[in-house]
C-alpha cells in the first residue's frame, strides 16, 4: 500500500487526474451565469486578483513537486548499472520535477550553518596560522550560493521552504477533497429525506464532532502511524462534520423551495431532485468553506508537527522547520533565518488563501457579505 | 423550562455513549490488545507467550464484548469493552499501560494548573474581543476599519507556534519578565502562568475581533436599532444595551466551541511552558505511546464538550424563550 | 409645547448619561493602567518558590528521564546522581586525588583480597589467576552509622512495623513519605550488605550488572534459583489469597536465603568469597549495587497499602547517605534534603598543589554536608537550562554547543578559555577529558547488519569511513571531543594515542596536520561493492534500508539523525528513523530490537576491562535477557579469548599487547562505528565553592558549599526587568483612550 502510494507513476497519475478534472470543473462552470457573475464579482477586487495569482504561483510549484522520475543508476565511468544477476538496469530512489529542477543548489552542503547570502561560514572554527591557534570564521564551499542560508547541518533552507510547499498544499487539499464528498453526500440526504435517516446522521455527527479534532487526530495517528496520508485522512474525517451541518440546514430550506416542490410533484425520482436542483444550488456553500478552510488546515499541520502527532520527521513541512528553528532563537548570536523562511513562506500561503477566501465568500453569498 | 433541561441531559447520555463505542471501536478492534502488546514489546518480538503475559499483566487478557467462560454478570462485565471503555462513563480511568499509575488521580491533580491556563484565556479573551470588535463595530466602514480587519487576517494566519516563540523571545529572553517556562503549585504559579496566558490571548485576537464585529454589525443593522437611533436614544446606549444583549446569544454558542479550541492552545502552550496540566500529560502519553491514557484523554475531552454544549444550551434558552419552546 | 420639552428633556438625559459613561470608562481606564503598572512592577523571572533562591539550596537538572532509583537496577549516570547522594558504598574515591584513589566509606578500611590456590593454601603477590581458586575479601562494617529516617523503620506499639497492613487511603494524606507521622531509623549492619547482594540475583528485577557479579562472586547461580523457587512459593501462596502478583510483588527473605558467595561473621563483618581471581572486584564495591539495603524498606514498599498509594523503592530508596528523599515528582523533579542522622564526615584535607591554589583545601576538616537541600528539576530542553544558568537559577552548567562561541574563547595556544563576559560575572570553567565513549553500534543479531562474515564487516567499516565523527565534532560539539578509534578513551591504560593507534580499516594518519582522519569515501564504496551492495543497491535491486533507533525527539538528536542520513546517502544507503519513548527504547535494546543506534559508555571504574568488556560474548544483552551491557550482541571467540586472558592480569606490556590485540579485533569487526570521547567543559558560579568533576564517581554533592548571599545579590543584578516597554504602551493606552473619549465628547 505505501509502495504503491510513494510510487512516482500513482502519483503522477493522481496529479494528471487531479489537474484535468480540476480543469474540467472549471470549464463546466464558466458556462453558468451564476457563477460567470460570481467570477466577475471577485475579478473586480485588486486585492483578491493578486492573492489568486500568488496561489496560483504556490500551486505550480506543489504540482511540479508532484511530479517526478527515476534515475538509471550511473557508475564512475558513465556506464548503466545493471543488476549483476538479474541485468536489469538500476535506478536511484527518484526525485520530484522540483528536486531536479533544485539539484543545484539543493546538493551545494554546507558542514553547518551559514546567514543568507554569505560568503564564509556563520560559526567559528580553530585555525592554526602560524604556530597560533585562531577562531575564525572559514570560507564555505559554494560561497554566496544560499539565498536564504544553511541549516545545522549545512542544507540550503530556501530548498527546504519549498519542498515544504507541496506538504502544506497537499494538506490543505487532499483533506478537503476527502471531507466534502461525506459531506456533501450525508449533508444533502440528511436534509432531504429527513426522517430515521436523519436521526441517525445527526447522532453519528454529534458523536463525531463531540470528540476534540486534536485528540482525535492524536489518536488516529497513535493507531495508524505517523505520515502524510493518514494526517490528511484523520484531519478529513474530524473536520466533515461542520460542512454537513451546513449542508443540512441548506438542504432543509431548499426542500420547501417551489422549484423543487414542482419537480417533486412532477414524479421527478428524489435522486434526479438531489442531484439537478439540491446539489448545485449548495455547492457555493461547499466552495466557500472549502477555500476558508484551506488556511486553517496549514496551519493545524504545524501545530500537530509540533505536537509530536503531524507528518513524520522525514517529510520536510513548515512545522517540521519551525520546530527545528525554534531553539535557534536563544542561540548568542542568534539564527533567525531558518524559523523566519517558514514563517514567511507560510504566511505566504495562509495570507492569501484567507484574503482570497473572503473574496470568493462575499462574491458567492451576499447574505453573508460583511459591508 | 424543567422539561427541556431535563430533555437536554437525557440527550447527553447516548451521546457519551457513542463516544464510548467509537473510541472503543478505534482502540480495540481497529488495535486489538494483541497488537496493542506487540507494539509495546517490540515488533519482531511477538512471541505468543510475552503477548498473553503483557496482556494479562495489563488487564486485556479477557474477550473483547462476551465472555463465555464467566458466569451470571459477569458474562458483561468481566469483559475488555466493559471494564476499559464502558467503565470510562462512570469516571473510572483504570491504570496507565507504561507506568501504572492510576489515571484518575493523575486527571485530578492536573485539571488544576490546566484550568489556570485556561480560564483566564478564555475570560480575557472574550472581554478583549468584544470590547474591540464593539471599538470596531462602531467605526464601521472607516479607515480603521479597513485596516483593523486586515490586521485581523494578518493575526489569523500566522501559526500558534510563532506566537509562542516570539512571546518566549521577547517578554522571557529580552525584557526579562518572566521566567521562560515552568510551574510551581500555589500562589507562586502566577509569574508562570502569565506568558502562556497573554500569548493565549494575543494568538485568539484575529479570529475573534473578526467574529464579533460580524455580529454586532448583523444585529446593528437590524430593524430594532434602526428604530432606537429614530427615537434619538444615544449611540453608546444603543451599542452597549440593546446590541450587545443580543449579539451575546451567538456569543455565548461559541462558548464550547471556544473551549474546544482551547484545547488545542492549551496543548501546545502546556508543552512549550512545561506546565504539568492535562494538555501535557496526553502529550507525552502520546510521544510513550501509552493506550491507556490516550484513550482516557479522549473520553474526557469529548465528555467536556459535550457538557459545554449541555451548559450553553442551557444558557440559551434561558436568554431566547424560542429555543425550549420550539 | 409639552413635546418640545419632553424632548429636549430627553436630549438631556442623554447628555447626561453619556457623561456619566464617559467618567466610568475614564475610570475603568485608569483602573486598566493601574493594574498593568502593579503586574509590571511585580515581574520575577525567578523560576522557584519564593525564598527557595536565597536559601541554602543547590540547583541543578536532569532532561533524561528517571527510570529508577533501585540500587539493584539503576546503571545510568543521570540516575546515579541522585542514588549516590542517598545510598553510601563500603568504599569510594577520594575527592580530590587524581588519578582516582579508593578510601574507605562504609567499610572501616578499604578491603584487600586474599588469594587461596588449588590446595586451599594462600597465595602472596600477584598470583596468576589460573593459579587462584578462590579470593576472600573480608570487610569490616563501621560501628554506629544509622540510616535516614524514614517510615519502614518506624514501630508500632505492638513492635511490628509501624504501617504493616496499612490501608492506602489513610496514607494519600500525605504528599510525600517524608510527612509520614511515624518514623524511624537504626543501625546499618553487615546483614544489610547481605540483602543488596543476594537481591542481584533475583532474576525479576533484571539487574545489569547480574552477570558481571555471576561470573566472579561464588554461588550468584545456585541463588538465582534459590530464588526463583521461592518466589513461585510465596506466589502461590498469595495467589490463594487472592492477592494480584503483577501489583503486589512477593518479597523473598533475602537475610536468610544462603549466598556462597557471602558469609556473615558477625553485625559488623562480612566476607565476600570470589570464585576467581577479578581484582577490579574491589572497584565494584564503590558502586551502589553494593550499598546496603535494609529488609524493613522491602516489606515496607511491598504493603498493599503503600503500593496503592504510590510509594515504591525505586521511586523512593532508603540509605544512609549525606541525603535523603524529601520530594519525588519524575516528571517535574526531585529535593532531597540533609539526612539529619549522617555520621560524622568531614571533608578532606589532602590534596594536590593545584587544588590549593583552586581553594579546593579551603574547608578541610569542616562537616559534612554544607549544603541544606538539593534541588533536581526536569527540563526537558538545553536552552532554558542555559538561560537560567546565565541569571543565577542554576550553579553550575555544561556549556550548550548553541551557546558555545559566547562562553568560550580560545586562547593563543589553542587551549579554551572562559570569555571576558563570563569570567565579569565572576564565573569558573572546569575542563577535563572524561572516561567516556561515544559510539554508533550495529546490532550484531540482525540480519542486514550483523554478522561476523566478511561481507558484513566490509558494510559496517564501509558504513565507519562515511560516518566521519572528526565532523560530527566540528558540527554538534565545536570540537570539543577527539574521535574514537577504538572503545578505549585517552587515559585509560591501553589507550594507544597518535599515529600507532589509528584504526587501520576506517581512518588513515594525516602527518601535515598530526591527526587522524577517515579514509577517502572512494574506499568506502569499493568496500560497498565488496559487501554486495555497490552504489547501496542490495541483490535485491533496491537500495539499502536501514534503520536509526533513538528515544526521544529533541531538535538536536534530529539534526543528529539528518546529518547520519546525509553521510549514509553517500553510500546510496537510506537511513530512516525509528523513535520511541525511553522505557520502549531499552527494551527494543533488551530483546534486539533495533538495527543502529547511537550510545555510549561511562567508565565504572578507570581500567580497560571495564570498555573491553562490553564486546565480550556472554556479556550479549539479549543473550542474557536483559542482564548483559554488551548491547551490540557482539560475540566472536576470537575475542572472548583474548579478552579472558587479559581481564584480570596487573598491568605491564604483557596485557598491553593483549589490549592491543583485542582492540584490533574489534576494529576489523568494526560492531560500532566508534564515535567519539567527549570533553567536558563545565561553568560554576563564583559562589559554589568545592566543585572538581570527578569522572567516576557520584557522590559528589556533600561536598559541595554555596555562598547564598553572594548568589541572591548576582539574581538581584542579572534579573531586573527591562520595564520600559511596558511603561511605554501603559502611556501609548492612557493617551489614545484618552483622545478617544475626548473626541466623542466633541
Amino acid at each position: 500500500m505505501v509502495e504503491i502510494w510513494n510510487s512516482w507513476w500513482f502519483q503522477n497519475t493522481l496529479v494528471g487526474l487531479l489537474v484535468v478534472s480540476g480543469i474540467a470543473v472549471v470549464l463546466r462552470l464558466r458556462r453558468r451565469e451564476y457563477w460567470r457573475l460570481a467570477y466577475r464579482e471577485v475579478c473586480r477586487r485588486r486585492g483578491a486578483v493578486i492573492c489568486f495569482f500568488v496561489l496560483c504561483l504556490y500551486t505550480l510549484v506543489a504540482l511540479i513537486d508532484s511530479v517526478g522520475w527515476r534515475d538509471a543508476l550511473r557508475d564512475e565511468n558513465g556506464e548503466l548499472m545493471r543488476d549483476p544477476r538479474t541485468g536489469k538496469v538500476v535506478y536511484d530512489r527518484g526525485g520530484s520535477a522540483l528536486d531536479h529542477l533544485l539539484k543545484g543548489i539543493s546538493s551545494k552542503k554546507e558542514k553547518t550553518y551559514s546567514s543568507p547570502m554569505s560568503r564564509e561560514s556563520f560559526m567559528l572554527e580553530s585555525v592554526n596560522r602560524d604556530g597560533k591557534v585562531l577562531r575564525e570564521r572559514p570560507p564555505l564551499k559554494h560561497p554566496g550560493a544560499h539565498l536564504l542560508g544553511t541549516d545545522r547541518i549545512g542544507q540550503d533552507v530556501f530548498c527546504q521552504a519549498l519542498k515544504s510547499i507541496r506538504t502544506g498544499m497537499v494538506i490543505g487539499i487532499l483533506t478537503t477533497l476527502l471531507a466534502v464528498p461525506f459531506a456533501l453526500l450525508l449533508g444533502v440526504a440528511s436534509g432531504y429525506y429527513g426522517g430515521l435517516v436523519d436521526d441517525i446522521l445527526q447522532y453519528i455527527c454529534s458523536v463525531l464532532s463531540s470528540i476534540p479534532t486534536v485528540l482525535f487526530i492524536a489518536s488516529f495517528m497513535l493507531i495508524f502511524g505517523r505520515g502524510l496520508p493518514q494526517l490528511c485522512l484523520a484531519m478529513g474525517i474530524a473536520s466533515w462534520t461542520g460542512l454537513y451541518r451546513l449542508l443540512r440546514g441548506e438542504t432543509l430550506r431548499l426542500r420547501e423551495e417551489e422549484f423543487v416542490q414542482a419537480a417533486v410533484a412532477m414524479g421527478v425520482p428524489s435522486w434526479r431532485v438531489l442531484l439537478r436542483h439540491i446539489v448545485p444550488n449548495v455547492m457555493h456553500l461547499v466552495l466557500i468553506t472549502a477555500v476558508l478552510r484551506f488556511s486553517s488546515e496549514v496551519l493545524a499541520e504545524a501545530a500537530l508537527t509540533y505536537l509530536g502527532i503531524g507528518v513524520g520527521s522525514d517529510t520536510i513541512s513548515w512545522g517540521t522547520m519551525i520546530n527545528d528553528a525554534r531553539t535557534e532563537l536563544t542561540r548568542d548570536p542568534i539564527i533567525w533565518w531558518k524559523l523566519c523562511t517558514a514563517f514567511a513562506f507560510m504566511l505566504g500561503l495562509v495570507l492569501p488563501a484567507n484574503i482570497f477566501g473572503d473574496a470568493v465568500r462575499d462574491a458567492l453569498d451576499p447574505r453573508l457579505r460583511t459591508q | 423550562m424543567l422539561a427541556y433541561i431535563v430533555r437536554r441531559i437525557l440527550y447527553v447520555i447516548p451521546t457519551l455513549l457513542g463516544v464510548n463505542v467509537l473510541v472503543f471501536v478505534l482502540f480495540f478492534l481497529v488495535n486489538s490488545p494483541d497488537d496493542m502488546a506487540r507494539q509495546a514489546l517490540g515488533e519482531k518480538n511477538s512471541d505468543p507467550v510475552q503477548v498473553e503475559r503483557w496482556k494479562e499483566a495489563h488487564g486485556y487478557d479477557v474477550p473483547l464484548f462476551w465472555n463465555g467462560n464467566a458466569s451470571g454478570i459477569g458474562r458483561v462485565t468481566k469483559t475488555v469493552f466493559f471494564t476499559k471503555s464502558l467503565s470510562m462513563m462512570w469516571g473510572d480511568f483504570g491504570k496507565s499501560d507504561m507506568t501504572h499509575e492510576s489515571i484518575g488521580d493523575e486527571i485530578v491533580r492536573r485539571a488544576l494548573p490546566s484550568l489556570c491556563v485556561t480560564a483566564p484565556i478564555f475570560l480575557a479573551t472574550l472581554l478583549i474581543n468584544v470590547f474591540l470588535a464593539m471599538l470596531v463595530a462602531t467605526a464601521r466602514g472607516s479607515v480603521t476599519d479597513r485596516v483593523t480587519q486586515f490586521a485581523c487576517v494578518v493575526f489569523m494566519s500566522i501559526s500558534t507556534l510563532i506566537y509562542i516563540i516570539a512571546g518566549q523571545y521577547f517578554f522571557a529572553k529580552l525584557l526579562r519578565w518572566t521566567p521562560v517556562s515552568g510551574y510551581l503549585p500555589g500562589l507562586d504559579c502566577w509569574k508562570f502562568l502569565a506568558l502562556p496566558i497573554l500569548v493565549g490571548v494575543i494568538s485568539s485576537l484575529g479570529s475573534g475581533i473578526r467574529l464579533y464585529r460580524t455580529l454586532f454589525l448583523e444585529e446593528i443593522n437590524k430593524d430594532y436599532v434602526r428604530t432606537a437611533r429614530a427615537k434619538g436614544l444615544p449611540e453608546w446606549q444603543i451599542l452597549f444595551l440593546h446590541v450587545l444583549k443580543n449579539a451575546m446569544i451567538p456569543i455565548l454558542t461559541n462558548v464550547p466551541l471556544q473551549l474546544l479550541m482551547l484545547m488545542m492552545g492549551n496543548m501546545m502552550l502546556e508543552n512549550f511552558f512545561s506546565i504539568p496540566g492535562l494538555g501535557g500529560y496526553t502529550i507525552t502519553a502520546l510521544n510513550a505511546q501509552d493506550f491507556a491514557i490516550v484513550r482516557s484523554m479522549v473520553f474526557l475531552g469529548s465528555f467536556l464538550y459535550v457538557v459545554g454544549l449541555l451548559l450553553t444550551d442551557i444558557c440559551y434558552s434561558l436568554v431566547d424563550p424560542r429555543i425550549r419552546l420550539g | 409645547m409639552t413635546e418640545d420639552s419632553s424632548s429636549s428633556s430627553g436630549v438631556d438625559l442623554a447628555r447626561k448619561s453619556g457623561f456619566r459613561l464617559r467618567v466610568v470608562l475614564a475610570a475603568l481606564l485608569l483602573l486598566f493602567c493601574a493594574l498593568c503598572i502593579v503586574l509590571l512592577r511585580g515581574c520575577t523571572n525567578d523560576p522557584w518558590p519564593s525564598g527557595f533562591s536565597s536559601s541554602d539550596t543547590y540547583f541543578t537538572n536532569y532532561s533524561s528521564e528517571f527510570k529508577t532509583f533501585d540500587p539493584a537496577v539503576s546503571y545510568y549516570v543521570h540516575e546515579g546522581e541522585v542514588l549516590d547522594s542517598i545510598v553510601e558504598m563500603p568504599v569510594c574515591y577520594d575527592y580530590l586525588k587524581r588519578p582516582y584513589e579508593l578510601v574507605p566509606m562504609l567499610a572501616e578500611s578499604v578491603p584487600v583480597p586474599v588469594y587461596y590456590g588449588k590446595s586451599g593454601e594462600v597465595l602472596t603477590g600477584d598470583p596468576p589467576s589460573d593459579a587462584v581458586s578462590r579470593v576472600e575479601y573480608l570487610v569490616r562494617v563501621r560501628r554506629g552509622i544509622k540510616y535516614q529516617p524514614h517510615p519502614c523503620f518506624g514501630v508500632s506499639p505492638d513492635g511490628k512495623g509501624a504501617y504493616a497492613g496499612v490501608d492506602s487511603k489513610s496514607l494519600k494524606a500525605y504528599s510525600s513519605l517524608s510527612e509520614f507521622p511515624v518514623q524511624g531509623t537504626r543501625e546499618m549492619t553487615a546483614v544489610d550488605f547481605k540483602v543488596a547482594v543476594t537481591r542481584l540475583c533475583d532474576t525479576r528485577l533484571a539487574s545489569p550488572i547480574y552477570s558481571t557479579f555471576a561470573s566472579f562472586i561464588l554461588g550468584m547461580d545456585e541463588c538465582s534459583s534459590l530464588i526463583k523457587a521461592e518466589v513461585a512459593r510465596l506466589e502461590q501462596e498469595s495467589q490463594s489469597c487472592g492477592i494480584r502478583l503483577e501489583s503486589y510483588p512477593v518479597v523473598p527473605d533475602y537475610r536468610t536465603l544462603p549466598l556462597a558467595g557471602f558469609e556473615l561473621i558477625d553485625d559488623h563483618t562480612f566476607k565476600l568469597v570470589l570464585s576467581r581471581k577479578y581484582p577490579q572486584a574491589i572497584y565494584w564495591m564503590a558502586l551502589h549495587f553494593f550499598s546496603p539495603v535494609p529488609f524493613e524498606a522491602l516489606e515496607f514498599y511491598a504493603e498493599p497499602g503503600v503500593v496503592d498509594a504510590g510509594y515504591s523503592f525505586k521511586n523512593w530508596p532508603v540509605g544512609t547517605g549525606a541525603y535523603m528523599m524529601t520530594e519525588c515528582k519524575l516528571r517535574e523533579g526531585l529535593t532531597l534534603v540533609k539526612n539529619p542522622n549522617f555520621r560524622d564526615e568531614f571533608y578532606p584535607s589532602s590534596g594536590s598543589e593545584s587544588d590549593k591554589a583552586l581553594g579546593l583545601l579551603a574547608d578541610s576538616g569542616k562537616r559534612l554536608p554544607f549544603i541544606e537541600r538539593i534541588r533536581f528539576q526536569y527540563e526537558r530542553e538545553s536552552i532554558p537550562i542555559w538561560i537560567k544558568f546565565l541569571q543565577g537559577y542554576y550553579d553550575t552548567s555544561g556549556i550548550p554547543s548553541d551557546m558555545y562561541d559566547a562562553a568560550v574563547t580560545l586562547e593563543t595556544n589553542g587551549d579554551m578559555g572562559l570569555s571576558p563576559e563570563m569570567a565579569a560575572k565572576g564565573m569558573a570553567m572546569t575542563r577535563s577529558v572524561t572516561a567516556i565513549s561515544y559510539y554508533l553500534g550495529f546490532n550484531m543479531l540482525d540480519p542486514t547488519v550483523g554478522g561476523l562474515t566478511p561481507e558484513k564487516k566490509k558494510l559496517r567499516q564501509a558504513i565507519s569511513i562515511a560516518v566521519d565523527y572528526q565532523e560530527f565534532i566540528d558540527v554538534f560539539m565545536n570540537g570539543r571531543g577527539v574521535p574514537g578509534q577504538s572503545i578505549l578513551p585517552p587515559g585509560i591504560y591501553g589507550c594507544v594515542e597518535g599515529e600507532a593507534g589509528v584504526n587501520p580499516f576506517v581512518d588513515q594518519w594525516d602527518a601535515e596536520s598530526g591527526k587522524t582522519v577517515r579514509q577517502p569515501l572512494a574506499r568506502a564504496k569499493e568496500l560497498m561493492v565488496e559487501a554486495g551492495y555497490p552504489n547501496g543497491i542490495g541483490p535485491d535491486g533496491k537500495p539499502l534500508v536501514l534503520y536509526y533507533d533513538a528515544s526521544g525527539s529533541s531538535s538536536q538528536s534530529k539534526a543528529t539523525f539528518l546529518w547520519l542520513r546525509e553521510k549514509m546517502s553517500q553510500l546510496g544507503i537510506v537511513l530512516e528513523e525509528r523513535l520511541t519513548d525511553l522505557n520502549r527504547f531499552r527494551d527494543k535494546i533488551r530483546t534486539g530490537q533495533w538495527q543502529l543506534q547511537f550510545t555510549g559508555w561511562v567508565a565504572d571504574y578507570p581500567d580497560p576491562e571495564n570498555f573491553l568488556f562490553l564486546f565480550c560474548g556472554e556479556n550479549g544483552i539479549v543473550a542474557t535477557q536483559g542482564r548483559g551491557s554488551n548491547k551490540t550482541n557482539y560475540s566472536s571467540s576470537e575475542y572472548d579469548k583474548v579478552f579472558k586472558r587479559l581481564e584480570t592480569m596487573a598491568n605491564g606490556p604483557e596485557r598491553m599487547a593483549l589490549i592491543d590485540e583485542a582492540v584490533k579485533i574489534l576494529q576489523e569487526d568494526a560492531p560500532c562505528c566508534w564515535g567519539y570521547h567527549p570533553m567536558s567543559l563545565v561553568l560554576t558560579h563564583g559562589w559554589l565553592k568545592n566543585y572538581k568533576p570527578h569522572h567516576v564517581g557520584k557522590t559528589f554533592m556533600k561536598n559541595l558549599r554555596i555562598e547564598s548571599e553572594a548568589r541572591t545579590e548576582y539574581q538581584k543584578r542579572e534579573n531586573a526587568p527591562v520595564l520600559w516597554p511596558g511603561y511605554l504602551v501603559v502611556l501609548l493606552v492612557l493617551l489614545v483612550g484618552s483622545w478617544r473619549l475626548y473626541v466623542w465628547r466633541s
